[in-house]
């Protein structure tokens, strides 16, 4: 059974339905505070960073968590090949850290800026759909697939061509797509005015997935809304 | 210790009554000249400024309900499921046991919840966003100290008319209470279940914020917050942890009982804590760590919150009829400077206070400072060693070499019931006249102004900034229902729901009517969704007791509250009333001008079912179902919602109140439950503000607006619109057309009747027949208004 750290930061907030969605996955989840020191931060066949407000949003959400040595230790699983997750904040700090697009090694890229759809200001909590094919991504999804988001700075930004570079590699993993999966055309289907519609990052290698809406409130069926459009939501009102 | 010194009482000279009164209103101090010479005869001496100080807060209405406390014994608050009642920080209840054939038991299932509800009413009104985000912080603290996680919050919120003659405030503060509550819930992480957002020029003045907290634990792992009886013998010490002690807060529990006058206001603002739900965030999981290392070592403690009246208050509640040395010297606090005063009853938030086994203080310190580095999170913040526990029943405080406070522990907890004389008049009670008839009325238009009406509106603008999702476990969300709905155990289907509701526009001289009124209401959310009433709490928010008729309203909504709960009483068991486990009272809610606000009891339901699966919201399902009605249909519309949004102000003022028949409230509730628990409840909607109409069409919209059903209405003969938008209490059920049988025979197993209202159409239209007119409508142009009608209000500048 893989061996899976969930770390928790000061501020995290979703460690415990994170590490059940990892068990119910098939993993073995462990909670890894921030400070437990390199020697038992390291080593682990996985690693999910999850969500929340580490060191509370100071300077720039993730910022600061960035730049904590428990990092080089998901940076060196990120190196080799395994799989590392991050999941809102989580996502944050991955990108903060430049493990995320990582085109640039050590260096941060792309931004997440506050949302700035037109139709909604500030924080937003609501279910939406992504999709993401032709990816190196270790997660893809063929069909419209809800999960709800929750932040306020989750807009994916950057340099134009450093993204079309990034699409063209298909390293924009998961977008945001409406309930048939078909392209965003602005708010609501897209929330938060990310270009690209990107509702996930990846890194070149695929191993490395900087994801702003959350799985782990989305992998059993009694969390999905009922009233929700597609498929999903069909499912949801039929059980 | 007790040959330290006494510190010199506060000089107040010899004044007596209104200018002892003015004097200590120099200090701070809002106490009664009363209770000063009540004090003063107790202590034999002239008190201290921290004696003073103490006892300001301690014996003010927010703290010891010392007008309402023999009121509140005339609750329902006992029962075979009731753990702890009133009285503790939060009520705690057993979950029922379910059985494989159906049936529950009151004992055997390991399963509690804790629940609490609270209001931040003069704190929000001064400082929305801070206080509205501190209660938050103050009512999971209630929670989290019983022992128990905290899985979901509520708020139940009443702001002015956001189009009156107050409209910029009103938004104002709507706007800073939504941010305050959403910015401490989603960085604590706690899912906000919904609640209630109303609008009426009544709170112009006085916004209301209630806040309910729900917590589970398991009935063993229950914390007390008093010391154990051995540790005044044992060497029991306190621990202090959490933020350093700061003037924030000061006075808060006095402030909060007292009359808002707008030129203290600036004064007050220093009343208001400073929300820091990130540092509660850390603390809670360094709690969980200290809880599991006290449990393993197998020693008797006790955890408290810090919250009205701070250190003082804490530590002398947790102290009960033990005694206490407090040292003021050893609190951590922001500035060398502190007054003792200050450092005894400051509002800082985020602090908690235990009774531990001296020999295990330092680990439990450890687990603060060094595992979870407190004090790198918040300078100054950590966890100490303030005081030690005795057997001899005083309460001591020392501070810079000086004995500050020298009191018997039980004077400061238990202040004299009632310091005067409260006196209740009746108010003269409105009759209503004829009935209108509206049959002459643009139906479309009236749907128009009503779904667009910020009362009506959409919630979606306001719970959108709400993370309800958080800790993976939400089932039904705020906008699915009117209950939010959480699976709490995470192996196990049992699922908790909890709705909140109070009357918003009542009537004078119906107070009675606004008590039972809270209670039918929070019961019927719960039931809608599917889920068995379990346990109430609630909140008593009126204005000054002091003034006769305000009295009178506040004991008909008690009574009300009483009736309500006894009447409705657990399925099944009509001997059992729903017990109130937990509330709180808020008076003052009057402007200095004298203008108080309606008799708003707020009460939150919780509600329990076996199997989260069997649960449903309010959005219609499939086309070709049939919808039920049940409940009186009259054309009674005083005091509703659709004559106040459509302007008929005589009719709103003058016409009948819907019929609030408790016993037939009774027989739908057990109605419905049996219907559920026969799984021919595709959908339910319970009827309330905008009658039928509102919920057949709150039905289509679903949680966004966007669905695509409709309905098809035939009111039965006789009625017209005035009986669809009446708020007479009842359901609305959408049932598959094989069903419909053994909907109606478990409806007559109960005496209720049930009628054929209408069916699901295939498209997105409203159709409406009533006697010889009919109306058809399609939906998309209603749920545009619907959908912005708040967002208008709030938040403009997002949709220019």
């Amino acid at each position: 059974m893989s061996r899976i750290a969930v770390v928790v930061f000061p501020g995290t907030n979703c460690h415990l339905e994170t590490a059940a969605a990892v068990r119910a996955a098939g993993g073995e989840p462990r909670l890894v505070r921030w400070n437990v020191g390199y020697a038992e931060a390291t080593g682990f066949d996985g690693y999910v960073l999850p969500g929340g407000f580490a060191y509370e949003d100071r300077v720039r959400a993730g910022a600061i968590a960035a730049k904590h040595d428990i990092l080089d230790a998901v940076a060196e699983a990120a190196a080799a090949g395994r799989p590392v997750l991050g999941v809102c904040n989580g996502a944050q700090i991955l990108v903060e850290s430049g493990l995320v697009p990582g085109l640039d090694p050590g260096h941060v890229q792309v931004a997440l800026a506050p949302n700035a759809a037109r139709g909604w200001s500030g924080y937003y909590c609501e279910w939406i759909h992504v999709r993401g094919i032709d990816t190196p991504c270790f997660y893809t999804a063929a069909e419209a697939v809800p999960m709800p988001i929750g932040h306020g700075e989750g807009r994916f930004t950057g340099d134009p061509d450093l993204f079309g570079e990034l699409e063209r590699r298909g390293q924009v993993a998961l977008r945001y797509v409406d309930a048939e999966g078909r392209a965003a055309r602005g708010f609501p289907v897209n929330p938060n005015a990310s270009l690209g519609d990107a509702a996930g990052l990846c890194n070149a290698a695929g191993n490395v997935l900087a994801l702003m809406p959350h799985p782990e409130r989305a992998a059993w069926l009694y969390q999905v809304p009922e009233g929700l459009r597609g498929a999903w939501g069909q499912r949801r009102r039929q059980a | 210790m007790s040959t330290t010194p006494r510190a010199a009482a506060l000089d107040l000279g010899t004044l007596r009554g209104e200018a002892l009164e003015k004097a200590m209103r120099a200090h701070g101090l809002h106490l009664s000249a009363d209770d000063f010479e009540r004090l003063r005869a107790l202590v034999e001496r002239s008190p201290t400024a921290a004696e003073l100080a103490l006892v300001d807060s301690m014996w003010s209405e927010h703290c010891s309900y010392k007008s309402t406390r023999p009121l509140l014994r005339r609750l329902p608050t006992d029962g075979p499921h009731v753990v702890l009642g009133p009285g503790a920080d939060a009520g705690i209840v057993r979950l029922p046991r379910f059985e494989a054939d159906g049936g529950w038991s009151f004992q055997g299932n390991p399963h509690c919840i804790a629940v609490a509800h609270e209001s931040h009413n003069h704190p929000s009104q001064l400082l929305p966003f801070e206080g509205a985000s501190t209660g938050i912080g103050g009512i999971v603290r209630d929670v989290y100290c019983m022992g128990a996680d905290v899985v979901g919050v509520l708020d139940a919120l009443r702001f002015g008319d956001p189009d009156g003659q107050q409209a910029e405030l009103a938004r104002q503060i709507a706007r800073g209470v939504v941010d305050g509550v959403a910015h401490y819930g989603n960085a604590l992480g706690v899912p906000n279940l919904g609640g209630e957002v109303e609008f009426d020029a009544a709170f112009d003045d006085n916004c209301l914020v209630n806040v309910v907290a729900l917590g589970t634990l398991d009935e063993d792992d229950c914390i007390p917050s008093r010391a154990p009886d051995h540790a005044g013998r044992d060497g029991y010490v306190m621990i202090l942890v959490g933020k350093p002690t700061d003037d924030s807060g000061l006075g808060g529990a006095a402030f909060a009982s007292g009359v808002l006058d707008t030129d203290e206001d600036t004064q007050e603002r220093g009343a208001v804590q400073l929300p820091d739900p990130f540092f509660k965030r850390v603390l809670t999981e360094a709690n969980r760590c200290v809880i599991a290392y006290l449990r393993g070592r197998q020693h008797a403690f006790a955890m408290k919150d810090l919250g009205a009246a701070g250190l003082g208050g804490a530590s002398s509640e947790m102290t009960g009829e033990l005694g206490l040395e407090l040292d003021l010297d050893a609190v951590p606090t922001d500035r060398p400077d502190r007054a003792a005063a200050v450092i005894l009853v400051a509002e800082t938030q985020e602090r908690y206070v235990w009774a531990v086994p001296e020999s295990e203080a330092e680990a439990i310190c450890r687990i603060y400072e060094h595992d979870f580095e407190l004090g790198a999170m918040v300078r100054g913040a950590g966890a100490r060693v303030v005081g030690r526990f005795t057997p001899d029943g005083r309460y001591r405080a020392h501070h810079h070499g000086a004995l500050q406070v020298d009191l018997a522990t039980t004077w400061i907890t238990h202040p004299q019931e009632a310091a005067w004389p409260r006196r209740a008049r009746a108010k003269p009670v409105e009759r209503a006249a004829a009935h209108a008839a509206l049959d002459a009325r643009d139906l479309r238009n009236d749907l128009l102004t009503l779904l667009a009406t910020p009362s009506a509106a959409s919630r979606r603008a306001v719970f959108g900034h709400y993370d309800s999702d958080v800790q993976g476990h939400t089932c039904l969300r705020p906008g699915d229902g009117y209950a939010g709905v959480v699976l709490p155990w995470r192996e196990e289907s049992t699922a908790v729901a909890v709705g909140v509701a109070g009357p918003v526009r009542v009537r004078r001289g119906h107070a009675w009517r606004a008590g039972a009124h809270a209670v039918c209401e929070a019961v019927r959310n719960v039931v809608a969704v599917g889920a068995m009433p379990w346990a109430l709490t609630d909140c008593l928010n009126f204005g000054s007791p002091e003034n006769p008729e305000c009295m009178h309203d506040i004991e008909e909504s008690v009574r009300g509250l009483a009736d309500a709960a006894r009447a409705l009483g657990v399925h099944g068991h009509p001997d059992v009333a729903l017990p109130f486990v937990s509330g709180n009272v808020s008076l003052y809610n009057e402007s200095r001008a004298g203008r108080a606000i309606p008799p708003t009891p707020i009460v939150a339901c919780f509600g329990i079912a076996a199997d989260a699966a069997r649960l449903r919201g309010t959005t219609l399902r499939e086309a070709d179902n049939v919808l039920l009605h049940f409940g009186a249909l009259e054309p009674a519309l005083g005091q509703s919602l659709y004559a106040q949004a459509v302007e008929l102000d005589a009719v709103f003022e003058h016409d009948a109140l819907p019929t609030l028949d408790l016993d037939a409230e009774r027989k739908r509730v057990a109605c419905v439950l049996d219907a559920f628990a026969a799984g021919v409840v595709q959908a339910c909607h319970d009827v309330g503000d905008g009658g039928i109409l509102l919920a057949a069409l709150e039905m289509c919209f679903g949680r966004d607006g966007s669905r695509d059903l409709g309905v098809s209405l035939q009111l039965p003969d006789g009625c017209g619109l005035a009986h669809a938008f009446a708020e007479s209490p009842g359901y609305v059920c959408e049932v598959r057309p094989e069903h419909v049988e053994r909907f109606e025979s478990i409806a007559t197993n109960h005496d209720v009747h049930v009628r054929r209202l209408g069916t699901v159409l295939a498209a997105p239209e409203l159709h409406v027949a009533w006697g010889t007119r009919r109306a058809e409508l399609p939906l998309p142009p209603l749920s545009e208004v619907w959908s912005a009608g708040l967002q208008r209000v709030l938040y403009e500048e997002v949709l220019a």
